[in-house]
């Protein structure tokens, strides 16, 4: 009986005419090096340039750990947090200028100087943080896009 | 942090505090409620309330904006850490 061939892209054991006494391996068994069958497609995109000695592929780099950019999360809250105090802020001074200016006195400093921050800074505020949370989502979005055309 | 960055958040700082100063003296404008001579000359204290009064807004919108782009660049330029010797690997998404 001749010896059979295998596949070598699969295990031996689950193919046809496979002996567990002849073709058991002796070593601890590796990944069989799979041949490409044809001759590969002629190359459409540029090749990788050519790498100085002493660096190292993207491939050769420890593991990556998956996990989530901090700064992402920063801006998450950045862009909530400018919105929400925007609104508020406004909400706020309006309400403060209309107590206050019932009873006819003249507002101090403080009261002067946070009337102006709010009227100067809520619509930037408000801007910003709007600005921010879109950004933030597109950000996202090109970097889903690019490790989902990575992958491919 | 990279030149840019650095320059981003210097812009970001000067504007900021810009635009709180600008806050602070129209504050204190109205509160000591100034007389201006409009007819004799061109009255500069006024321009100068009526000009911060105009820039403040912007200085604030560009400030914030700025801040901001600092975290965008930082963000851009993150990248995971590698996972040390010794440490456990995280199961894949899928599993």
């Amino acid at each position: 009986m001749p010896d059979p061939t295998f596949d070598p892209r699969f295990d031996p054991a689950f193919q046809r005419g496979y002996e567990p006494e002849m073709h058991a391996p002796k070593a601890p068994r590796t990944r069989p090096k799979v041949e490409p069958i044809g001759d590969p497609p002629a190359a459409t995109e540029p090749q990788a340039p050519e790498l100085a000695a002493g660096e190292v592929t993207p491939q050769e780099q420890a593991p990556l750990r998956r996990g989530v950019n901090p700064y992402i999360v920063v801006l998450w809250a950045v862009g909530v947090v400018f919105a929400v105090a925007g609104v508020v802020l406004f909400v706020l001074v309006i309400f403060q200028s209309f107590s206050s200016d019932s009873s006819g006195t003249q507002p101090d400093l403080a009261v002067q100087s946070f009337r102006s921050f709010g009227y100067l800074f809520a619509a930037p505020l408000l801007t910003v943080g709007l600005a921010t949370i879109a950004g933030v989502i597109v950000f996202s979005a090109a970097r889903v896009s690019r490790r989902s055309r990575a992958q491919l | 942090m990279s030149r840019a960055e650095r320059s981003l958040a210097w812009v970001a700082v000067l504007l900021l505090l810009a635009a709180l100063a600008i806050t602070v003296y129209l504050a204190n404008v109205q509160v000591t409620q100034q007389a201006f001579d409009l007819g004799n000359g061109v009255p500069w204290s006024f321009v100068l309330i009526q000009s911060a009064q105009e820039f403040a807004p912007s200085f604030a919108l560009v400030g914030l904006a700025s801040a901001v782009g600092v975290l965008f660049l930082r963000a851009a330029r993150w990248e995971k850490p590698p996972v040390l010797p010794g440490e456990p690997n995280e199961p894949a998404p899928e599993d």
